[in-house]
């Protein structure tokens, strides 16, 4: 498909790069939901939530329930990624060092005395599941916030760049809350996405009946390997936005505060902090891939509107009154979107 | 980089045309709405301007004033006017173009593009492109709204049309309602006659009142040895030309200075009676000669004595006019009735005493009412369609004077309290007698 795109010194330029990089990008991100849907019944808004964030560079928090599929589909999506994976099972005694790794006394192999070696922790790795996250300390969480921000670890004084493309993936459980320890804001903000994960339908549990308790396993293949995922970063990334969309996505963002002009009652009532320029970069950048998904080289307002709920409600912290009132974010969220309209 | 000029400019023009659909559907949409309404308001305004009597132009513009504002409404909503994000923002979402238009929209007002930008504006453009414009932004169906605002214009249209016809129509020349053959001054002296001309032409102009005219041509002495019964035409020729202006525009007439409706009726009254007088005075007294010299002491007596209203019976009608236009108690008619020595018989209402009270002669003057009354209908059933407007307007003026005197006269013939309009006033002297005999002291 060759088109007259531009007239550069005066000459016309044609070019097909940009609708065959749109149409590789639509056909890996079916692949991948595709394949992840072979095993994962039920949650495929979970599923293509969790591939956006990973093509955006982001972390996701999925909270549900047990026994929803939240490992699950961790595994399944590190299978498919054809990338390095380890799990983290979080709980009240695990240490920093036992996340990031630890320097060890080693002799050398041919004598000569002994030497400090170090130890990669499981957060070497691409894809990294932080199982029931809210069980450490926050101490041990904090071991995380530098590898979610800067994909790097520090180590005494040595500093390890982690591999790329790296996806955090975290699980917490939101009715046992006894014994565990709520995400700080600073940690729930360096999540791209927080993904509520509810009980599959009923069409859908019996797709996991047949698929989990039958002698045939369900074999996942690898369709996607690091280079791939990062080349569809960096095309995620040229997806032009207009000014009036992002501005639709600053206004979502400062509506989220209290006092802001853009407030809703709601938000004036029950929000103690709104969202941080995080949320609007995660608005802008889950949008641009919301649009590849669909074919369009532009991101709309309401490719905006699709991804606002994820990537504001862990960041709508509540007030005493919000608390006491076991104020749902989503519904705060969902105000908001309802008011605000495009300009 | 720069994008092809073809791609933004593609995109401006779809947004344009978008708006200007839009814009067309709004405006025949306003029209549907309004048209009926300003149509029916336009024939209610005819209808009401008919009724009044206004003149067919003002209802003619009743009916193009809202006309013109309605076009001009439309017009104001139809100008074109350049495409903006907001106007691309709305043609997309009625487009359905999921913000494709809105975001190209957008970027082709921007200087440089990279290749994405480009490939999503050419691709706009081309989705644009495809958009049928028409379709998204159909025209209400007005054929209904069309028939029912003709049927109101048509209709406006034709009831000031027709209602020209009731308007009152302007007056005519009316320097030939005075000819020298209808008053016989043919014999009078040239100057004389220009005299008269001048002073008709005077009262035709609303220059002065007749009364003004008449005090001028008492000056001349050619005028006073004129005969009287062609003086007293000449002066109700006078009297009805002011009459007669003041009928076909009317405004009040000048004459008599202060004038009012009442008097101006009073005046018609007095012609018809004057009329009357004559025809029945040629039927009851042949003698003309000795008529005619004793209407001529008479007329010179009341030109002596009409200072004070109390001339005799001949400057009755001198008298009588004073009383109304100055009425200062001494004619008054109450105070007449009161008194036990004074003309009881007459009329209560307008004090006429002396002869007015004779029923023979009260008879005699209902009788030369109806005379002339007959008279007039025969001249007008004789004169239809003729042009002569003077005529027909005295003829009206007199015939509806007559009716009215004629009504009256039966009732007032006989005194009757009970018929008395007016309380009668009780002298000032009266007054203490009064209240002595109404507020009665307690006896003890």
């Amino acid at each position: 498909m060759a088109r007259a795109l531009f007239q550069q010194n005066g000459a016309t330029v044609t070019s097909t790069l940009v609708p065959q990089q749109i149409e590789v990008f639509q056909e890996r991100f079916t692949a991948v939901t595709r394949e992840v849907g072979k095993r994962i019944v039920g949650h495929e808004p979970i599923v293509e939530a969790t591939v956006t964030a990973l093509l955006a560079g982001g972390h996701v928090l999925l909270e549900g329930i047990p026994g929803v599929g939240k490992t699950s589909l961790v595994h399944t999506l590190a299978d498919v990624l054809h990338l390095k994976f380890s799990r983290i099972q979080f709980t009240p005694d695990l240490m920093p060092a036992d996340i990031v790794g630890s320097h060890i006394v080693q002799e050398h192999p041919h004598g000569g005395g002994t030497f400090f070696d170090f130890q990669p922790g499981p957060i070497f790795a691409n894809v990294v599941l932080a199982d029931e996250i809210n069980r450490a300390t926050p101490k041990t969480q904090s071991a995380l916030l530098e590898a979610m921000q800067d994909v790097s670890v520090t180590v005494g004084k040595t500093t390890f760049a982690l591999d790329q493309p790296f996806l955090v993936l975290a699980t917490q459980n939101p009715i046992e809350m006894e014994g565990t320890y709520p995400l700080p804001e600073a940690q729930l903000d360096r999540f791209f996405f927080k993904l509520r994960v509810q009980y599959p339908p009923e069409a859908a549990m019996h797709a996991i009946l047949d698929r989990t308790t039958s002698i045939h396993d369900v074999v996942v293949g690898r369709v996607l390997d690091a280079a791939e995922i990062l080349e569809m970063r960096q095309v995620a990334r040229a997806v032009p936005i207009a000014r009036p969309v992002q501005s639709y996505a600053v206004r979502l963002t400062l509506g989220t505060h209290a006092g802001s002009p853009y407030a809703t009652p709601m938000v004036g009532r029950y929000v103690r902090y709104g969202a941080s320029p995080r949320a609007a970069q995660a608005l802008v950048l889950a949008g641009k891939i919301h649009a590849l998904r669909d074919g369009r080289p532009f991101v709309s307002v309401e490719d905006i509107r699709a991804v606002a709920l994820p990537a504001l409600r862990h960041r709508v912290l509540l007030n005493f009154d919000g608390e006491a009132g076991q104020i749902d974010p989503d519904a705060i969220v969902g105000e908001l979107l309802a008011t605000l309209k495009a300009e | 980089m720069a994008p092809l000029s073809s791609s933004g400019a593609r995109i401006r023009e779809a947004v344009e045309s978008a708006d200007r659909a839009r814009r067309t559907r709004e405006a025949w949409t306003w029209a549907k709405k309004a048209a009926p309404l300003v149509a029916a308001v336009s024939a209610a305004a005819c209808l009401t301007a008919r009724a009044a009597g206004a003149p067919t132009t003002w209802a003619l513009v009743t009916l193009l004033a809202p006309a013109a504002a309605l076009i001009s409404i439309i017009a104001v909503v139809y100008r074109p006017r350049p495409a903006s994000d907001v106007t691309a923002a709305r043609s997309d979402v009625d487009a359905g173009l999921r913000g494709e238009l809105r975001s190209a929209h957008w970027f082709a007002a921007q200087e440089s593009v990279d290749e994405w930008t480009a490939w999503h504006m050419d691709r706009a453009a081309s989705t644009a492109a495809d958009v049928a414009w028409n379709a998204v932004y159909p025209k209400p169906k007005l054929r209904r709204a069309l028939a029912f605002s003709i049927v109101l214009l048509v209709a406006a249209v034709a009831i000031p049309l027709r209602g020209s016809a009731v308007v009152p129509a302007p007056a005519g020349p009316r320097a030939g309602a005075v000819s020298l053959d209808e008053l016989a001054l043919t014999n009078a002296s040239p100057e004389l006659q220009q005299l008269v001309l001048d002073a008709a032409a005077a009262v035709l102009a609303r220059r002065m009142s007749a009364s003004e005219a008449l005090k001028g041509l008492e000056q001349s002495a050619d005028w006073r040895a004129l005969d009287p019964s062609v003086r007293r035409r000449v002066d109700e020729a006078l009297r009805r030309i002011a009459l007669d202006d003041q009928t076909a525009t009317g405004r009040p007439a000048p004459d008599p200075p202060g004038a009012t409706a009442e008097q101006a009726e009073w005046a018609r009254e007095e012609l018809a009676a004057r009329l009357a007088t004559e025809q029945a005075q040629k039927k009851t007294e042949p003698e003309a000669p000795k008529n005619s010299e004793r209407e001529s002491k008479e007329q010179a007596g009341a030109t002596e004595e009409s200072s004070d209203g109390q001339g005799g019976e001949g400057s009755k009608f001198k008298s009588n006019q004073v009383q109304r236009e100055v009425p200062d108690g001494k004619g008054d008619p109450s105070a007449a009735m009161i008194d036990p020595s004074g003309p009881a018989s007459g009329e209560a209402g307008t004090g006429f005493g002396g002869k007015h009270g004779d029923p023979t002669y009260r008879r005699a003057q209902q009788a030369a009412i109806e005379a002339a009354f007959k008279r007039e209908l025969v001249e007008a059933s004789t004169n239809v369609g003729s042009n002569e407007r003077t005529n027909d307007r005295r003829r009206q003026t007199e015939q509806s004077a007559s009716s009215l005197d004629h009504a009256r006269t039966p009732g007032r013939s006989i005194y009757d309290r009970a018929n008395v309009d007016t309380t009668a006033t009780v002298p000032e002297a009266r007054l203490p007698w009064l209240e002595r005999y109404f507020s009665r002291t307690e006896q003890r």
